[in-house]
């Protein structure tokens, strides 16, 4: 379960694609952090994961081909150096290795066919991890205003819970 | 001009300011894909250049300024030609700064005004 700013979504995870991927994230929850939102795309919010939280998972189940639709959860890791440090105040986020947790609220960019953040390529050169591992049952209304909020008012606190049936 | 500047979420290192949507220009120079850091453009989007919702209702009259590199004007349904117009000639840094603020602090105000000559 995500709990953002008092609003809260529920999601079911692909087991049966990604097994492996699914028990390390259930295995690491809960986690909390400050939400940030996406600059390339579009309609997503991002935890970062960092210390004992930080996951380091091989790739599984399909390529992703860059396709997104909204409520998809994604798993991402990228290795440390693969991204220049331009990039101002973001420059040590960038640098060093990132893993997170990407939640897609809303409409994606070029119709689901165009996220293409340049930040996340290099699947080929194992540099980077992306999968796929869960997807939310329904997108509340409030849930994705708080979402979209983060665009607005800056980073926002962002907890994700096991939610046991 | 004193605006609401919000941080794009389609197109990398860039921030854009709504304009009144009465603020419609004619195409001009829309030739640009890749901008530079520091480069200003306006961008026009009609009503129901987009279909469906909930983008094709929208009409949206833009500034957009680039603030670093890896960055490509996106709108909802991919890369958009804008029309370049300007570029920063000083502080670019210090401006790129604040801007990515933004990702961090959310939307800020902006104000844009004639300086006449700098020597």
């Amino acid at each position: 379960m995500f709990e953002l700013a008092g609003t809260s979504a529920v999601a079911e995870m692909h087991e049966d694609v990604v097994p492996k991927t699914c028990e390390a994230v259930w295995n690491m929850l809960p986690v909390e952090g400050m939400a940030i939102h996406a600059n390339w795309s579009s309609r997503e919010i991002m935890l970062h994961l960092h210390g004992e939280k930080l996951l380091r998972l091989p790739p599984e189940g399909p390529a992703r081909r860059g396709t997104t639709a909204p409520g998809d959860i994604v798993y991402f890791w990228r290795s440390p150096q693969m991204s220049r440090g331009k990039q101002l105040a973001y420059s040590a986020e960038f640098q060093r290795e990132l893993s997170e947790l990407a939640i897609f609220y809303g409409d994606p960019a070029g119709g689901g066919l165009a996220a293409d953040d340049p930040a996340r390529s290099g699947r080929d050169l194992n540099l980077q991890v992306s999968t796929l591992f869960a997807t939310l049952i329904d997108i509340p209304k409030p849930f994705a205003q708080k979402c979209e909020d983060v665009r607005h008012k800056g980073l926002q606190r962002l907890v994700v819970t096991r939610l046991e049936r | 001009m004193r605006v609401t500047v919000i941080h794009d979420i389609w197109s990398g290192h860039q921030v854009l300011a709504h304009l009144d949507n009465k603020v419609v220009l004619p195409p001009e120079n829309v030739l640009t894909y890749l901008p530079i850091p520091g480069d200003i453009f306006y961008y026009y989007r009609p009503p129901h250049y987009f279909r469906g919702s909930p983008y094709g209702r929208c009409e949206s009259a833009e500034i957009g300024i680039v603030y670093d590199r890896d960055t490509r004007p996106q709108g909802p349904r991919g890369p958009e030609a804008v029309s370049l117009f300007a570029n920063i000639s000083s502080d670019l840094e210090a401006f790129a700064r604040a801007c990515e603020d933004m990702i961090y602090r959310g939307q800020r105000d902006l104000l844009i005004e004639k300086a006449g000559y700098i020597g």
